[in-house]
């Protein structure tokens, strides 16, 4: 397993080598130049030229993108354009606002989407069932915008039980922390249980057929036993791929509940950064999601050998 | 037993009645203060408490200190350096913590802020400036005249219009165009005499905020690191990024003995703590107010207003007019037509339909003014030099006849459409109508603000775009000058003054100092500039502020959004 794993990580390089030459290639291409934004409309040729020289743009491309591999390699994620701060600095008082709405969105997705799915397969065709699909189905067919806007009004504006806006720190109070990020985990949650639940359903009744569940309802095991321990666990190998994938959703989901919560995090860092075309930022952000998302990816395919015994690596 | 046969159903529609209920609670209906305005057939309402300057002064008497202001401002902070970007959120930083020379007064005209007098040399060419004396910063740091001087040095090269007296009014060397006197006298030394030195010196884009060494010394394309240090009533407290900053007052605070008028004379820091909290979503920053999450909100867009108008607890407060504009391409065809070009740009002048233009940028008719001056509406300044049947002329007809007598007819014009700016996005789709109708095909270019910023410096990616400024509301003919075109020589509609008249008037206007000659001046340059249809007037829109009606102090004139000078009632 061990040895798996190095080989993972190894194979990893590359990836992110191509990730990140990709993402170069793309903003340095794309439409948007930060010097023309920071000059303003009434700067003169000779300060737009001024502005682009300080930020290195007058030089190839190949050797911007090797100065800022060359950095990266060093740990250097760079300087962005407009503050003139390190990335570094820039990025870490981000990353808890990003990582816990993430973490608590995993988990109650997790439990609200395994939940619902068994007890659908369960009550496979019944009145149960059919109701808790149609939820599923309108929970992953409801725009994230607009849910969030929803829940904005009801909770907060008419009724006035969780803040608009007002992000809390672990630091000042787990409680005040929890509950100045309930509505954007709840919006979060409620999309990303919605396919988890769907998932869970399909698999958990295509294990039902099998025959050993058979067996071991013929050897009298409860009903409880029959699907806590003969059909969960083998269903959960695309149960975990499916919450794998939501992660990697919940990458560009926070994008939109960080901006309409006013959540200081990394998905409003990057449309700031994008709007701006502050380059450094982006790229940097880009690589980030990249290695989490590598990340994601290898503790799935270990929990697979978790999961499932035969597997093997 | 009674069962519901489709419960999902069933919670649906109970959802639905439970927010109907909710959305038909309790409101009541004020009306906001308002003031009408007739002019010819346009009406423009400002939403404004009608509180004089005399009535706030008053009120600001019996005022009590205290309190935390949060205020959701528009855009997150990135560089707390007003001198080297424009940004809104910067200027909020430096509204508050740093001082200039001069600041507005409430009438638009310039007072004195850490400029105490000056005077005048017989023949005009030398003006000695003082500075108040015993002004320190919040680092300890007293202001003198290297402060003064350093920062004039450093937006030498941005602020335009200390460049262009210097330029054109001024030595070569910057050493002999401003001289430290003493340490609270400093001069300013042209070679011919000009009316714009105040100008120069006070409010412009990178008005030069006074600062001390560490900031001063950098050049003016770099931004300043770390926190700003200034001489304002507020200093800098904290900042988290991405969500929000935090000043107090600044407890050695020298103010000025002026009286309180604008964002000119004394202030007074009567909270104990100001936020700006950053809140993209406009939907989220009214949401915040109505929840008392914040108490001021800087801009939301149109369809939120009736909501905020129907809350008793929130007073809505009308921003100085934004003026909506246009840009023709001078470098490719048609509109550099050397035969022709003149005329198509008046085609398009003459057909526009600046009030459905006006709307789709504002929103609502009582946000819009339908002027065509170049200088500020409902001001002495105010013109109708040569507008007449070309501004808001509708003439259609006559603008199709021109475009087909040019032989343009069916001529592909490139609109450039910032769809995430509303009132560059809604122009454009008026524009787009309007060119078609007098003759032209458009390709309208969907794409955001950084794009179009970038492309309209390229001269072969368009023909036409919007924008707005906020700095039309000077009083006076330098406040006019922020656009390129003004300047005879635009970069990013690459506009040139081809037969020398603009530049005359200019000239003349820039080195008089009588002003009714300067009056005679600006309607001369008017009439040339709508002769020459040098770009599309659209006319002025207003946005709104939103603040909690506990707050007492904010209007609609210079200085009546900054924090200072209000208080909770």
């Amino acid at each position: 397993m061990w040895r798996y794993i190095a080989q993972r990580i190894l194979v990893s390089i590359p990836v992110i080598i191509m990730v990140g030459m990709i993402t170069f290639t793309l903003v340095y291409i794309g439409p948007g130049d930060p010097a023309a934004i920071i000059a303003g409309d009434e700067a003169t040729p000779e300060i737009l030229e001024q502005i682009r020289a300080d930020l290195g743009f007058d030089r190839p491309f190949p050797v911007q993108m090797g100065d800022w591999f060359w950095k990266l390699l060093h740990g250097d994620l760079g300087t962005s354009y407009f503050s003139r701060r390190e990335i570094t600095e820039l990025i870490t008082p981000r990353l808890q606002p990003t990582l816990s709405l993430g973490f608590q969105v995993v988990v109650l997705s997790t439990i609200i989407g395994i939940t619902t799915g068994m007890l659908a397969a369960w009550k496979a065709g019944s009145r149960l069932d059919r109701n808790l699909m149609v939820l599923a189905v309108l929970g992953f067919a409801t725009p994230g915008f607009w849910l969030a806007f929803l829940t904005i009004w009801i909770f907060a504006v008419n009724l006035g039980w969780f803040p608009v806006i007002g992000y809390s720190p672990i630091q000042d109070g787990l409680f005040a922390h929890i509950h100045s990020l309930f509505l954007p985990v709840m919006v979060n949650s409620i999309l990303a249980s919605a396919f988890i639940s769907r998932i869970t359903r399909s698999a958990m009744l295509e294990v039902l057929r099998e025959d050993y569940i058979r067996t071991a309802r013929a050897k009298g095991a409860s009903e409880l036993s029959v699907f806590l321990r003969h059909a969960f666990r083998p269903s959960a190998i695309p149960v975990a791929t499916v919450i794998g994938a939501s992660i990697a959703g919940l990458a560009t989901g926070f994008v939109l509940t960080e901006t309409i919560f006013a959540i200081p995090g990394l998905g409003r860092m990057l449309v700031d950064a994008i709007v701006r075309r502050d380059y450094p930022i982006i790229q940097a952000l880009l690589m980030v999601v990249a290695i989490v998302l590598i990340g994601v990816n290898l503790i799935v395919d270990i929990l697979y050998a978790y999961i499932d015994p035969r597997i093997r690596y | 037993m009674w069962r519901v046969r489709y419960p999902w159903l069933m919670l649906l529609l109970v959802s639905a009645a439970a927010l109907a209920i909710v959305a038909c609670g309790e409101t009541e209906t004020v009306i906001q203060t308002v003031i009408v305005t007739e002019k010819g057939d346009t009406i423009t309402v400002v939403a404004t408490p009608t509180a004089t300057l005399e009535d706030r002064a008053m009120a600001a008497v019996n005022a009590k200190k205290g309190g935390h202001l949060r205020v959701s401002s528009v855009g997150s902070v990135q560089s707390f350096d007003p001198l080297w970007t424009t940004a809104s959120s910067t200027a909020n930083v430096a509204s508050l913590i740093l001082e200039g020379l001069f600041a507005y007064k409430e009438d638009n005209t310039l007072g004195n802020m850490l400029a105490e007098s000056w005077d005048v040399s017989s023949d005009g060419l030398k003006w000695t400036f003082k500075i108040r004396s015993g002004v320190e910063f919040h680092d300890g740091t007293p202001l003198t005249t290297d402060e003064v001087i350093g920062t004039l040095r450093r937006q030498s090269e941005r602020a335009p219009v200390f460049k262009l007296v210097w330029e054109s009014f001024g030595p070569a060397s910057f050493d002999d165009f401003i001289k430290k006197e003493s340490d609270v006298t400093f001069s300013v030394n042209l070679t011919s005499q000009t009316g714009l030195v105040l100008d120069a010196l006070g409010p412009q884009n990178f008005t030069p905020l006074i600062v001390t060494e560490s900031w001063y010394s950098l050049p003016a394309t770099e931004s300043a690191p770390g926190t700003p240090i200034g001489t304002g009533p507020y200093r800098f407290e904290s900042w988290t990024p991405g969500d929000r900053w935090t000043a107090i007052p600044y407890e050695n605070y020298s103010s000025s003995s002026d009286a309180t008028d604008g964002e000119a004379g004394a202030h007074t820091a009567f909270f104990d703590r100001v936020s700006y909290i950053e809140i993209p979503d406009q939907a989220t920053r009214v949401a915040a107010l109505q929840t008392d999450a914040v108490d001021v909100v800087q801009e939301f867009s149109q369809d939120l207003l009736p909501r905020l108008k129907e809350d008793p607890n929130v007073q809505l407060i009308a921003n100085p007019p934004n003026r909506l504009l246009g840009h023709f391409n001078y470098q490719i065809p048609p509109f550099n037509d050397p035969t022709w070009g003149r005329q198509l740009r008046q085609a398009v002048v003459m057909a526009y339909d600046n009030e459905k233009a006006l709307l789709a940028a504002a929103g609502t008719p009582d946000r819009i003014n339908l002027c065509g001056s170049l200088m500020k509406c409902g001001t002495a300044w105010e013109s109708s030099a040569g507008m007449e049947g070309r501004y808001y002329a509708q003439r259609v007809e006559d603008a199709r006849k021109i475009v087909k007598d040019a032989g343009y007819e069916g001529y592909t014009i490139r609109v450039m459409d910032p769809a995430d700016r509303q009132p560059a996005h809604g122009a454009a789709q008026v524009t787009r109508e309007v060119l078609e109708d007098i003759g032209f095909k458009v390709d309208l270019r969907v794409m955001d603000w950084a794009t179009m910023v970038q492309d309209r410096a390229t001269p072969d990616r368009w023909e036409f775009f919007h924008t707005w400024s906020g700095d039309s509301v000077r009083t006076g003919p330098i406040g006019h000058m922020r656009f390129g075109e003004i300047q005879f020589d635009a970069w990013f509609n690459h506009y040139s003054d081809t037969d020398g008249t603009q530049r005359r008037i200019f000239e003349e206007l820039a080195s008089e100092t009588d002003q009714t000659k300067i009056k005679a001046l600006m309607d001369e340059m008017q009439a040339y500039f709508y002769e020459d249809a040098i770009f599309l007037q659209v006319g002025e829109f207003y946005d709104n502020w939103a603040a909690n009606k506990n707050i007492n102090g904010l209007h609609g004139n210079p200085g009546g959004q900054k924090p200072y000078d209000k208080f909770f009632e």
